[in-house]
């Protein structure tokens, strides 16, 4: 009998401990697995699934999209950004516009992707804004895209809403943390 | 005397009569005979430890008995790939005044109609492929195919073994399999055809263009048209480059082996014009039915001479049904209820008239016919060489003038797979081409997925799909991803070409537009093509300049 309020005590210093040891398991950062069968119906370039995986940086964070063909990563969509610092640029190296296979749309060679971003609760919801230009069947046109990422409260779950500014609906990803 | 010599006299004349009426019964029972089909159902099982083995002898039995005169008809099962066996069977019926006899097994057929076979060759269940050198060595003896345990059906009919494939290529690659074949069997081939025996691979075999592959005494193959499969790609192109250009190379490349873009490459390489699918069913049969005497094909045009079409400030919509008549939707609700464009696979002229004069009898008013796919079968521009590319261009001419078609589809997918598919454009040269080598020609299409090459030339627009429905794509995001296009292309009018891949019926195609608003304008493709021909309002763009 004496030995049941001790055994609460050790058991309640290591879950203490574990929570101070590991305080990303609740906020973005991390890994996260795609969840398609929670999300908005995607038609990604050649069908492949995303995969996220945010990062704290010295200054900053990054924000890093996998498309992934069976299990291997076939191209990398990366931006390295400060919340509520000034917007960064990203040049487009290829054609591909992975958001939509089915749409005539293809991302202007050459020019270059704006992003920016802040927090819009610390480490827990973050929206960035991104800008392209795109190539159309009349020409070119600018795309102007808001993602908000929010992680839910266990820290298992990441919605990211994605919201075109020539989209009549949002599109919703919902990705779950990457088991350790 | 007179009285009698005139009754003998009538005597005679009344027998001779008899005589006569007596031939022309027979004759007439002689014809029927002569016209006499027989019809027989094909289960769903297709498997090699399934059904496959008998499946593969009525096939056999089919090219072999139909090289004589056509006569025997399956009735594919509901899932198989093409959907008109059965209404196919009715039109020939009601149409041709043909009466098929029911056949219930494969005893049955063998009773009936083994008789005209000359001999058998046994394959191997354990090395599949062996299947494939069967059916080549079928249409060079008009054997039949069967596997160890139909022998004795065949010994019951007292046919003699001409070859025997059992154990020999256990264990052996397809290379090694195909290089035999080829080294004993290539040079009594027919070089106007080919069958790529390819589809489903491993439990699961569909060889349902074979029976055509054995009535022309066709090589039949399996061999990979991946250039990273070296071996085997090195002897397919050998043997691709021993056929003169224009020959056929029906059926379909080996799912998981190569892709579907590798094969139609290496064949458009050679000038070889692909007729799919591996599946395509009765072709020994139809090859033989003529089109209906005096028989002209009209098409349902929508566009009046001298009219001048002018757009109005809108987003003008006009659908394609891709991937060949008679895969998916034809046969299926909603046809006719709304403007459609079908692509004729416009070899079946030639190959199965009958066949397509089917679907010309079938279509609706809304149901307009294009020409397809970059030449008089499906080929690749770009990977046609620039030697042959005019003949290729003619010749498919040719064939939309016999069809009544003045529109044409091209598709190119020659750089495919090292472009990540990005690049399923056009040249400037190649589209020059097409203009130049049909005059006709109100309009083209181009593409599978959205492609990115438009132009025009005298008010004859050449434009790219502007999006591909999936049948597979949710219905609501459909209608966003139309919406969004039309806010991208926010000048009006717009031009939004749409590829409604096979399976999407139309029912479907009509519950997203009608979400669309009042933006949109569905017209047919004719009208369409006038309409963009009129007003481009897309930029001219070739391949390669993104």
């Amino acid at each position: 009998m004496k030995k049941i309020p001790i055994l609460w005590v050790i058991l309640f210093l290591v879950g203490l401990l574990g929570m101070s040891c590991s305080p990303n398991r609740s906020s973005i950062f991390g890994r996260w697995t795609f969840r398609p069968e929670k999300s908005t119906d995607l038609v990604t370039w050649r069908y492949r699934t995303p995969e996220v995986v945010i990062r704290k940086e010295q200054q900053g964070l990054s924000i890093v999209w996998h498309w992934m063909r069976r299990k291997k990563i076939a191209f990398t969509d990366s931006v390295e950004l400060v919340p509520n610092g000034t917007p960064v640029h990203v040049p487009v190296t290829s054609p591909i516009w992975p958001e939509n296979w089915y749409m005539g749309v293809l991302s202007k060679l050459n020019t270059q992707r704006t992003f920016s971003g802040r927090w819009l609760k610390p480490e827990k919801r973050l929206t960035v804004q991104k800008e392209q230009r795109v190539t159309i069947s009349q020409g070119e046109t600018t795309i102007t895209t808001r993602y908000t990422y929010d992680v839910s409260n266990g820290g298992n779950t990441l919605t990211i809403t994605e919201k075109r500014s020539s989209r009549p609906t949002p599109i919703t990803y919902i990705f779950v943390r990457e088991a350790k | 005397m007179n009285s009698n010599r005139i009754h003998k006299k009538g005597m005679a004349g009344r027998q001779i009569g008899l005589f006569l009426i007596g031939c022309f019964l027979l004759l007439a029972g002689g014809a029927r005979a002569e016209e006499q089909k027989y019809v027989m159902s094909l289960s769903s099982d297709w498997r090699v430890a399934g059904d496959l083995p008998e499946k593969a002898l009525l096939l056999s039995l089919q090219g072999v008995v139909n090289r004589e005169k056509p006569q025997l008809y399956f009735l594919y099962p509901k899932d198989w790939d093409f959907k008109f066996s059965a209404p196919l069977l009715k039109y020939y019926e009601t149409s041709r005044g043909m009466h098929f006899q029911t056949l219930s097994t494969v005893d049955e057929a063998v009773h009936l109609l083994g008789r005209k076979a000359r001999g058998y060759v046994v394959w191997d269940p354990k090395a599949p492929t062996t299947l494939v050198v069967a059916f080549t060595i079928a249409g060079l003896t008009h054997s039949l195919v069967v596997t160890e345990a139909l022998i004795p059906l065949m010994r019951q009919y007292q046919l003699p073994l001409k070859a025997d494939l059992r154990k020999k290529f256990r264990g052996k690659s397809d290379y090694e399999i195909n290089r035999w074949a080829y080294q004993r069997f290539w040079k009594q081939c027919s070089r106007k055809y080919l069958v790529m025996l390819g589809g489903q691979r491993g439990k699961v075999m569909k060889p349902g263009i074979a029976d055509f592959g054995v009535l022309k005494g066709a090589f039949f193959t399996n061999l990979s048209t991946d250039p990273a499969d070296s071996q085997e790609y090195r002897l397919a192109k050998k043997i691709f480059s021993e056929m003169p250009p224009l020959s056929m190379i029906m059926g379909w490349h080996v799912y998981g082996k190569d892709s579907e873009a590798q094969y139609v490459t290496l064949a458009s390489h050679y000038a070889l014009r692909v007729e799919g699918l591996h599946t395509l069913p009765n072709m020994s049969f139809n090859h033989q039915i003529p089109l209906s005497p005096g028989y002209k094909f009209h098409n349902h045009h929508n566009i009046q001479p001298n009219k001048r079409y002018i757009p109005q400030k809108k987003v003008y919509i006009a659908f394609i049904q891709t991937d060949c008549l008679g895969l998916g939707a034809w046969t299926e609700p909603g046809r006719g209820d709304i403007p459609y464009a079908w692509e004729v696979t416009m070899n079946w002229y030639w190959l199965a008239p009958a066949m397509l004069q089917f679907f010309y009898d079938e279509a609706t008013p809304n149901d307009y016919f294009i020409g397809s796919l970059s030449g008089p079968g499906y080929m690749y521009p770009q990977a046609i060489p620039a030697k042959w590319r005019p003949l290729v261009i003619q010749k498919a001419y040719t064939l939309m003038k016999k069809l009544d078609l003045n529109a044409f589809e091209t598709m190119e997918h020659s750089r495919y797979w090292q472009s990540d598919g990005v690049n399923d454009d056009l040249s400037r040269q190649v589209v020059s081409d097409y203009f130049k080598g049909m005059p006709g020609a109100i309009g083209f299409a181009n593409g599978y997925r959205p492609a990115h090459t438009f132009a025009v030339q005298n008010g004859r627009p050449f434009l790219s799909f502007d999006y591909y429905l999936s049948e597979k794509r949710d219905e609501k995001e459909a209608v966003a991803d139309l919406q969004e296009l039309a806010n991208l292309n926010a000048k009006r009018p717009y031009f939004l070409l749409v590829h409604v891949r096979e399976w999407s019926d139309i029912e479907r195609v009509k519950r997203i537009l009608n979400q669309l608003g009042q933006d949109f304008q569905l017209v047919p493709l004719d009208v369409f093509f006038k309409l963009a021909g009129t007003e481009p309002t897309f930029k001219t763009r070739f391949a390669g300049e993104y």
